[in-house]
């Protein structure tokens, strides 16, 4: 097998969803590559297809997919069921947005962690120290009785470590967080995002950030990828594309300039587009103060610039 | 509306329950027409045969028309049915909506009066009722109307008190929108597709629990041509004239099962939507 | 209430025959010849000994009589209840798990025909087909194992039909929550994911629903009672519905409601152990 320095390198992703007669392209062609211990965010607002594309990466969206994704050269889309099984978990994890409805409610915590360490073939005195250290390590105090608790009787803070505990228990190459803070109180959400930083910086994870936020993105990320109705419009460095936007869509979203974690968004003209009908050409035109003929009829291709490649017919 | 009657006629099954619920209620409005024989007038000659090409149900044990009698049935079972479930319904809802809208002593007091006609299962209360009023077509439907008005006063209320902490409905009562106009134009039509889903469901409920109390003989009286009171006379002969029990059976099962269907999908309509 | 029934009980204990002054005396006997007004306050007060009086027919206390027949209630609901369950349940999982299959408009149709078949007509077909035509099974009566039967699926099948069409339900609903694709995420087998994390959750509104219709049931106990001659406390309601035998009437539904109550006490109480999140309330 080819050996990349790539972790994981996604090529020309789709995910169609079908409603009964109507079709919906979540997510279209999307290319992007990781590193080993590169933290990716990928940023863009509710409905630009970011949450279906992390999703789909483990095939835990109900869209069908082609293209590809390869982790460390070997292409996901293409395993079979218990070969995925055997990935999930173990080599890619995912940290879900909304704990309350992520944990099983009639589960204790303890059933629900330690069974993350017993399908993937430890033993059950192992899976029970090691899920008792592990919620240590997520900042749960207690950890015996909490692993005898039910989720209910845990704040959303405790569940979202619960969560993140969960998804960091075997090491995995790589977690894919999809919006891990934005359904908790605002005070939670930075200790939230502190643990993720601490985390990823302790335990060297490979990360895939889903955010609309992109104070979120600046506190944990090194690389980023901007999406705008199912594709990427801009991917870079974060520094590049956070200090030196190129592509209008990724300008307007960074002039709401970050307060401390609190982001003031400079309001767009127009709609987020309707995914059932897209304009033609680039989709972002109908918004952009640069369109131009050319915009509206061909989409543009992403293309390397500066440092980054960018997506735009009007950069240059 | 108009989109549901189309979903409705989607399924093939949902169309032939239609159909079935059409002829009978054709069945019922045209019953002196369309019955062959009187479903009263006796003939002992004739009593308890098979079915023939004179009578294609064959006759009962008075030498009557099971045919005519399934017919005439027919306006007496819908007749119950969609009485009860009328009145049922509306009691039960004009009373859950304001103690849920009202809550308080209103509502302390329909629960308690809740309370008591869950004492019994439904059908046992319905017993229960024509044992001591007495039995015939009114206590029937009565007392089917009775079994069927906790369950609409539990589940109109519950749906209130959710529609009534709606925020427009919160900021129409700030506006000083008059309580009935609050209750007639944001609160029935708010849980109106709930309930006439459940209302759908209980016309096919109704049935079975009137023929059920015919079948025990404390249902319409004979010589009425109810149902259940056909099958629960028919009982006694059914060892060599199973033909007694069959036809009537087979109507109420095939109502109650139309009934059921509809209501069935209107529910899976509504909950998709 | 029940006072208000035409018809004059201390007659009918009396007999055809009797002269007027023995229908005076057993009048007298059940307090029938105090004001009616008096007379529920008198039989309340009872109730709380359980002093249900006499039989107006028999002359032997309601109590007793209840009681002899309410353990042959109680088997027969217990058994129809048990068939139903350990079919419905797995049926409707198994149609939820194949939803929108032909499987599942099968089991679909069957549960919306079970649920609509009256059970007097039914058991009246069962008893033709397997008693009188095949000669298998007594038509009614009760006693042996094979008593049981008829009865037993004659209930099950509308307990059944209705288990089938909430478990499927609620399975589906519990496939569509969130918590089963953090399961799938971890890397849990299909199997797991079924049985431990979807089941779990969609099985407690099944448990409910089952409770309250084992109520229900035994309201469904004076027809099905009635067709097998099975001599339970439904049947006993009925004969002295026709018997006017006010206090076995007043008796036997007063049982019948307290053991209503019971059921649905227990219902509660097996929610609180299903349910995590009531278990402190």
């Amino acid at each position: 097998m080819l050996q990349s320095d790539k972790l994981l390198e996604v090529q020309n992703l789709r995910v169609t969803y079908r409603f009964e007669d109507k079709k919906i392209r979540a997510v279209d062609d999307v290319s992007f590559s990781i590193r080993e211990g590169d933290r990716f965010a990928i940023v863009g607002e509710s409905g630009s297809g970011k949450s279906t594309l992390g999703l789909s990466i483990v095939r835990l969206c109900p869209g069908e997919a082609s293209g590809s994704v390869r982790l460390n050269g070997i292409d996901i889309l293409k395993l079979s069921q218990e070969e995925l099984r055997k990935l999930r978990g173990s080599d890619i994890s995912v940290v879900f947005q909304d704990p309350s409805s992520a944990l099983n409610p009639v589960l204790r915590i303890g059933d629900q962690l330690i069974e993350v360490f017993t399908t993937h073939g430890y033993d059950k005195t192992e899976a029970y120290t090691r899920s008792a250290k592990l919620l240590e390590t997520v900042g749960i105090p207690e950890p015996e009785k909490r692993l005898m608790s039910y989720p209910h009787q845990l704040s959303g803070g405790m569940k979202q470590r619960v969560i993140i505990a969960m998804a960091i228990a075997l090491n995995p190459k790589l977690v894919i967080a999809d919006e891990p803070t934005s359904a908790l109180d605002v005070t939670i959400q930075a200790q939230i995002l502190k643990l993720i930083k601490e985390l990823s910086e302790t335990k060297k994870l490979s990360m895939i950030l889903i955010t609309h936020d992109i104070g979120v993105a600046a506190e944990v990320c090194n690389e980023i990828g901007i999406m705008y109705a199912g594709r990427m419009l801009e991917i870079g460095t974060f520094e590049d594309v956070f200090h030196n936007p190129k592509h209008p869509y990724t300008q307007s979203l960074m002039t709401c300039v970050p307060k401390g974690l609190k982001c003031v968004l400079k309001p767009l003209p127009g709609n987020v587009p309707d995914m059932s009908n897209l304009p033609s050409g680039c989709k972002f035109h109908p918004r952009c103060p640069y369109a131009n003929d050319k915009c509206k009829t061909i989409e543009p291709k992403l293309e390397k610039a500066d440092g980054r490649y960018v997506a735009c017919h009007a950069v240059w | 509306m108009n989109t549901l009657a189309r979903e409705l006629v989607k399924s093939k099954m949902v169309l032939a329950s239609i159909i079935i619920l059409l002829s009978f209620i054709f069945m019922a409005l045209f019953a002196d027409f369309l019955a062959p024989y009187s479903p009263i007038e006796s003939d002992l000659s004739i009593s308890n045969k098979p079915p023939s090409w004179e009578h294609p149900f064959g006759t009962d044990e008075l030498g009557r028309d099971i045919l005519s009698r399934v017919i005439h049935g027919a306006k007496l079972t819908l007749t119950i049915s969609f009485a009860a479930t009328a009145i049922g319904a509306l009691v039960g809802i004009i009373v859950g909506i304001l103690s849920g809208f009202y809550g308080r002593a209103v509502d302390t007091i329909t629960q308690r009066f809740t309370d008591v006609l869950l004492a019994l299962p439904g059908f046992l209360l319905a017993v229960m009722f024509v044992a001591i009023m007495g039995n015939n077509l009114a206590t029937v439907i009565a007392s089917v109307a009775l079994s069927l008005v906790p369950s609409y006063i539990r589940m109109s209320r519950g749906l209130t008190l959710q529609v009534k902490e709606l925020e427009y409905v919160l900021a129409a009562k700030q506006l000083g929108v008059s309580n009935i106009k609050i209750m007639t134009r944001h609160i029935i039509p708010n849980i109106s597709p709930t309930l006439i889903a459940q209302i759908t469901l209980n016309l096919g409920t109704a049935i079975l629990f009137a023929s059920g109390l015919g079948f025990l003989g404390i249902g319409v009286p004979p010589p009425q041509p109810e149902w259940g009171t056909m099958l629960g006379t028919g009982r006694t002969y059914m060892f060599y004239a199973p033909h007694l029990i069959i036809f009537p059976g087979l109507a109420v099962f095939l109502v109650v099962f139309s009934f059921n269907k509809i209501g069935d999908r209107i529910g899976e309509v509504i909950a998709s939507k | 209430m029940i006072r208000l029934i035409p018809g004059d009980p201390a007659r009918v204990l009396a007999g055809l025959m009797a002269s007027e002054e023995d229908v005076e005396l057993i009048r007298e006997q059940l307090g029938l010849n105090k004001p009616l007004y008096v007379q529920p306050f008198t039989y309340m007060a009872n109730l709380f000994t359980f002093n249900l009086g006499v039989s107006a027919r028999t002359d032997s206390p309601v109590l007793y009589e209840v009681m002899a027949r309410l353990p042959n209630t109680l088997a027969l609901a217990l058994s129809s209840t048990a068939l139903a369950v350990a079919l419905g349940v797995p049926l409707g999982v198994f149609a939820a798990s194949r939803k929108s299959s032909k499987i599942d408009t099968l089991v679909s149709t069957f549960s919306i025909v079970g649920i609509s078949l009256p059970t007097y007509w039914l058991g009246l077909i069962m008893i033709t087909v397997f008693a009188v035509e095949l000669h298998l099974l007594p038509a009614g009566g009760y006693g042996t194992p094979a008593h049981f039967v008829l009865p037993t699926i004659t209930i099950a099948l509308f307990l059944m039909a209705f288990i089938v069409k909430i478990t499927k339900a609620s399975v589906i609903d519990s496939m569509e929550k969130e918590y089963v694709v953090t399961a799938r995420s971890k890397g849990l087998t299909e199997r797991v994911i079924l049985y431990k994390h979807i089941l779990r959750n969609a099985l407690i509104p099944v448990v409910t629903i089952i409770g309250l219709q084992f109520g229900s049931l035994l309201g469904g106990a004076v027809i099905t009672e009635t067709i097998y001659a099975w001599p339970g406390l439904g049947r006993l309601i009925i004969d002295a519905i026709n018997n006017r035998d006010y206090p076995m009437v007043q008796g036997s539904i007063f049982i019948f409601a307290l053991l209503y109550a019971l059921v649905n006490l227990v219902t509660d109480l097996i929610y609180t152990i299903v349910d995590p999140r009531v278990r402190l309330g």
